[in-house]
């Protein structure tokens, strides 16, 4: 509160002055006192799935960042289960406030949670803070295998369909990619023998031993068996720079005037409550600037590039719009989705 | 992949990296000990014990993690046989079919013999196949490779022939048991993601989780059974813990040395199958010697052999799943699951990369665990003789602690109430089942394999094209294994047949001789 | 071979049997329809069909004696016989169930009293059920192993565990 009323040593326009100094200097320290009341207690970041994934890495890759930032411990807390369910599910449970955050994969597992799981949840029930790791989809040979490039797989299929066999995880980016790219060759579902399996290193091995004519997988954690699978194709605009020889499908799909429609595979997200922005906003101020102040620090980024880990930032906004592109393309091809 | 059986340059590398890191040898011996101890608790596996101490493998740095990890592993792998043996109530689902033979032992008063058996197995088939591994992981791993979901498909169906094995009095009643633990192992999600059978609990989606079922069958229901009788071994003069006679239980198992090494074998080789952990290969060592032998229905009623199978198959099993997670980067079960968790926390992608490049930190790894071996033998036998005492406290007390013990480690595994309420529900239907010569054993198989089989044949059918002939004449491996499996299944029926058959054949040639003359 | 002609029937065992036919048939009732197609039933079918049948046969070898039903079925030898009768048969059925049920209810209790004072009053209730009389003894072990449970769950796992005091016992300390 400022000086009392009954001060008349100091004139009128002078008062008034100080007044105002020290009523913004008051508010502002009022404002900087409940600003840093926050946090006081320890953050949890809730991730879906087991320890050693993607997404578990890089929820502990971003701990110790948001830490320092934040100025209390942050947690990492596997909750797997359920295709993620059950984390998700869990996350939303807890109190809605900054105090605990999550990192998930809103597309594609979400997708097939809400639509096929009937999870419970729906995507605006959360604020995607930032799409921050989006891997894509590779196409890849076994080394010794019979087809040795994207157009020998085409022209395979085109010529003898259904013989040859395509690899992919159940309900994955890449599953769906791989009913998008038969469709769009204008070709039926039966033209691929298409085998499903349960985790993508099953497949990748599968893919080594020369059990399938060749297999659509997550790229990144593939680059890691090079010398037993080749890459022949990306589903991605650009190419890959630890791929560079490696062309895009529309690139090679140009010449037939053919375009695919491809979704991204596992987008990996930090996200919180719906109603945080407007219950507690200035705890989501603050999470929001951290988080995004850590992912453009360049020796934050330098580290999480060493270890395999992206730091794309995308904002709120674009990350939302681009998870509900993936859903639009989805929706388009539902049927794959119960497709046996 | 590699053209030398070893590679000499990296080996004196590793013995190298190992003489000069010493936190790696000073986390070897606590790792053993935690590990004996905390699979000495049923329900508290190795899996659980490595998802607790993950975290702090993070401060460590990989040879030492990789190590320390390796150590509770192995420790584990014979505490889940002390509780198995005194109990009969297998520490974890590795221990089951050393409780077949151990527990009836330790009625007899024999209960130091048999944990001077399993030690010694345990320790021999651990030290074995490691042996193997080193001189073939680039072997085991590329028989990995070779093997595609029809080979996977054969591979499953030979461990359910199991079941006709593992009978226990009546043959129907045991294959419905194992028939039952096959649908109760689709309950969830399916290969196709289809829901079955969940009530509409997302808890449900992954499946019955098997770990705390298995303890629930096992473990609760031999418990519950317990209740009423005094002591584990009714006699109390037999009721002492001898160091000597464990020390007698270690020499004896050496004048087994083949069924050491059919155990060893099929850990090393099966271990490495990805879904296949010690559980099976404890099982498939145990029903493979039982089949072979002379007097089979002497198992299951104190036969040393049994032990000694049960435990070699346990041990040699880790060495096997190292093999597939180190050379491809699939883990082989929950514990190397959690290993793989570690590997990717120090930004190792294990695969063929890694071991082409990291070959040195392997054979560390390699050659820290036979040492692993030895430093067990002799923590082992303190150990035991300590915990073997559990036999003087009374049942009454021993019940009440184990079944809150087993609860908690069951919570842990699952996260969620879903571990304890299963353990708690398969309690009451081991419970049943075991009072109606339902066998157990037979339902726990199937419900290992029954997933993997679902998936396997969804597999092969898909990759056949539906089943055309076409994609299974082109695969000599997949008519080799089936043949196998024809023969396991099929030799003894048919040899006694054809035994009967010679000897009415010969009295009809005598008879005929005799009227000629 | 044991005769089979004084076979009693176990009405026990049918019971345990109805349910587990129970279980089969609403199993792959609710199997066909999540989805009644080829791939979704390509294990379940067959299985569930040997074993429905398999339960069936079991039934009637229990209401009419097993040798009948194998003369009647013109099977070969009878199976049983190689191995001792179940341990499972002796023991005083009584205390077995009680047991059981003390089980079932701490379980059940967990998420609601928290697993410390759900695994004292377990443990105390059931040393008394199984005969200990001993109270000093009782109360001690009972805490002893809540209270080291606790502090496993508190320390050890990463995961919260559904605590009634322990954990505000804790950051007391």
């Amino acid at each position: 509160m400022t000086g009392s009323k009954n001060t008349r040593l100091i004139g009128r326009r002078p008062l008034l002055w100080m007044l105002a100094g020290a009523a913004s200097a008051g508010s502002f320290s009022t404002r900087r006192a409940l600003a840093d009341s926050w946090p006081t207690e320890p953050i949890t970041i809730v991730v879906s799935t087991k320890a050693g994934g993607g997404f578990d890495h890089m929820a502990r890759n971003l701990a110790p960042a948001l830490s320092k930032e934040l100025g209390v411990p942050v947690n990492v807390l596997d909750k797997p289960g359920g295709a993620m369910v059950l984390g998700t599910k869990y996350f939303l449970s807890q109190p809605h406030d900054g105090n605990t955050l999550l990192v998930s994969g809103p597309s594609p597992y979400w997708y097939t949670d809400i639509n096929k799981f009937h999870a419970g949840y729906d995507l605006k029930d959360f604020d995607i803070l930032n799409v921050q790791w989006a891997d894509k989809t590779g196409v890849f040979v076994p080394k010794a295998g019979r087809l040795q490039s994207f157009k020998a797989i085409v022209d395979a299929i085109k010529a003898q369909p259904g013989t040859v066999s395509c690899g992919v995880v159940r309900d994955s980016g890449e599953f769906f990619n791989a009913g998008i790219l038969i469709e769009s060759l204008k070709l039926p579902p039966s033209a691929i023998r298409l085998v499903t399996y349960e985790a993508s290193a099953p497949l990748r091995t599968a893919i080594a031993g020369d059990q399938l004519d060749f297999g659509m997988v997550s790229l990144e954690a593939s680059l890691g068996m090079l010398s037993l699978i080749n890459p022949v194709a990306v589903f991605n605009d650009t190419r890959i720079p630890e791929i560079p020889d490696t062309p895009t499908v529309n690139e090679l799909l140009k010449p037939d005037g053919i375009t695919v429609e491809f979704v991204p595979s596992s987008m990996r997200a930090l996200i919180t409550y719906a109603d945080l922005k407007e219950k507690h906003p200035d705890q989501y101020a603050r999470l929001h600037d951290a988080y995004k102040k850590v992912l453009h620090d360049p020796d934050f980024i330098a580290k999480a590039k060493k270890q395999g880990i992206a730091t794309d930032w995308l904002g709120a906004e674009q990350s939302l719009e681009k998870i509900k592109a993936a859903y639009a393309i989805f929706d388009k091809h539902k049927t794959l989705l119960s497709a046996q | 992949m590699e053209r030398h059986l070893i590679d000499w340059q990296a080996l004196l590398s590793a013995f190298h990296i190992l003489g000069s890191s010493y936190s790696a040898w000073l986390l070897t011996i606590p790792g053993i000990a935690l590990g004996m101890l905390g699979g000495a608790i049923p329900g508290v596996s190795s899996a659980l014990i490595l998802a607790i101490v993950l975290p702090a493998t993070l401060w460590m740095s990989l040879l030492s993690a990789l190590i320390f990890m390796t150590a509770i592993y192995t420790g584990a792998a014979f505490g889940v046989a002390i509780p198995a043996i005194l109990m009969g109530v297998p520490g974890s689902p590795a221990a089951v079919a050393t409780s077949f033979d151990g527990y009836p032992m330790t009625q007899r008063g024999e209960h130091n013999l048999a944990l001077g058996l399993a030690l010694a197995a345990s320790t021999l088939g651990h030290m074995g196949a490691y042996l193997i591994l080193f001189l073939g992981i680039g072997a085991i791993s590329h028989a990995v490779l070779k093997l595609g979901p029809l080979e996977m498909l054969l591979l499953m169906l030979w461990g359910l022939t199991l079941i006709a094995a593992l009978r226990g009095r009546y043959v129907s009643r045991s294959l419905l048991s194992g028939l039952i633990g096959i649908l109760i192992a689709t309950i969830g999600l399916s290969p196709r993601d289809v829901i079955r059978g969940t009530f509409n609990l997302p808890e449900l989606l992954d499946g019955v989780p098997i770990v705390p079922a298995m303890i629930g069958l096992f473990a609760a229901s031999e418990l519950f059974n317990l209740a009423g009788t005094s002591y584990l071994v009714q006699r109390s003069d037999l009721r002492n813990v001898s160091v000597r006679e464990i020390a007698r239980g270690m020499l004896q198992a050496l004048h087994h040395p083949i069924v050491i090494l059919r155990g060893l074998i099929i850990g090393a080789t099966i271990g490495g199958l990805p879904g296949v952990g010690a559980a099976v290969c404890n099982l498939v060592s145990y029903a493979e010697t039982r089949r072979g032998d002379k007097h089979p229905e002497s198992f299951g009623k104190g036969n040393p052999k049994g032990v000694i199978a049960a435990e070699a198959g346990n041990a040699s099993s880790e060495a096997g799943s190292m093999a597939t997670l180190l050379a491809l980067g699939i883990p082989g079960g929950a514990s190397s699951a959690v290993m793989l968790a570690a590997l990717s926390l120090h930004d190792v992608t294990s695969g063929p990369q890694f071991l082409d490049a990291s070959k040195d930190i392997v054979y560390a790894i390699i050659l820290n665990n036979f040492v692993q071996g030895a430093i067990m033998l002799v923590l082992g036998l303190g150990l035991i003789g300590l915990m073997a005492n559990v036999i003087r406290i009374p049942v009454r007390v021993l019940i009440p602690v184990i079944l809150a013990l087993a609860t908690f480690g069951s919570y842990g595994l699952s996260g969620n109430m879903t571990g304890p309420a299963t353990m708690v529900v398969f309690g009451f239907i081991g419970w049943f089942m075991q009072r109606h010569d339902y066998s157990v054993p037979a339902c726990v198989v199937g419900l290992i394999l029954g997933g993997k089989v679902e998936t396997t044949l969804l597999q092969t059918y898909q990759i056949s094209g539906g089943g055309q002939l076409g994609y299974f004449a082109g695969r000599p491996i997949a008519m080799v294994l089936l043949a196998l499996l024809l023969f396991s299944l099929f030799s003894r029926p048919i040899m006694k047949w054809w035994r009967a058959r010679r000897t009415t054949l010969v009295d009809a040639a005598q008879e005929d001789a005799v009227k000629s003359v | 071979m044991p005769s089979e002609g004084d076979h009693r029937t176990d009405w026990e065992h049918l019971f345990f049997l109805a349910i587990v036919l129970a279980f089969l048939l609403w199993y792959l009732w609710t199997a066909t329809a999540a989805s009644p197609t080829f791939t979704n039933l390509i294990l379940i079918a067959p299985v569930g069909a040997v074993a429905a049948i398999l339960a069936l046969y079991v039934a009637l070898t229990e209401i009419f004696g097993h040798t009948a039903v194998m003369k009647a079925a013109a099977f070969g030898q009878a199976a049983a016989a190689e191995t001792a009768p179940s341990r499972f048969r002796s023991g005083s059925l009584a205390t077995i169930a009680l047991l059981m049920g003390l089980f079932g209810l701490f379980v059940a209790a967990i998420p609601y009293l928290g697993f410390d004072i759900a695994t004292f009053f377990f443990v105390l209730a059931t040393l008394w059920l199984l005969g200990e009389r001993r109270v000093i003894f009782s109360l001690s072990l009972a805490l002893g192993i809540a209270a080291a449970l606790s502090i496993a769950a508190l320390t050890l796992l990463t995961f919260p565990m559904p605590l009634g005091i322990a954990r505000l016992l804790w950051r007391g300390i």
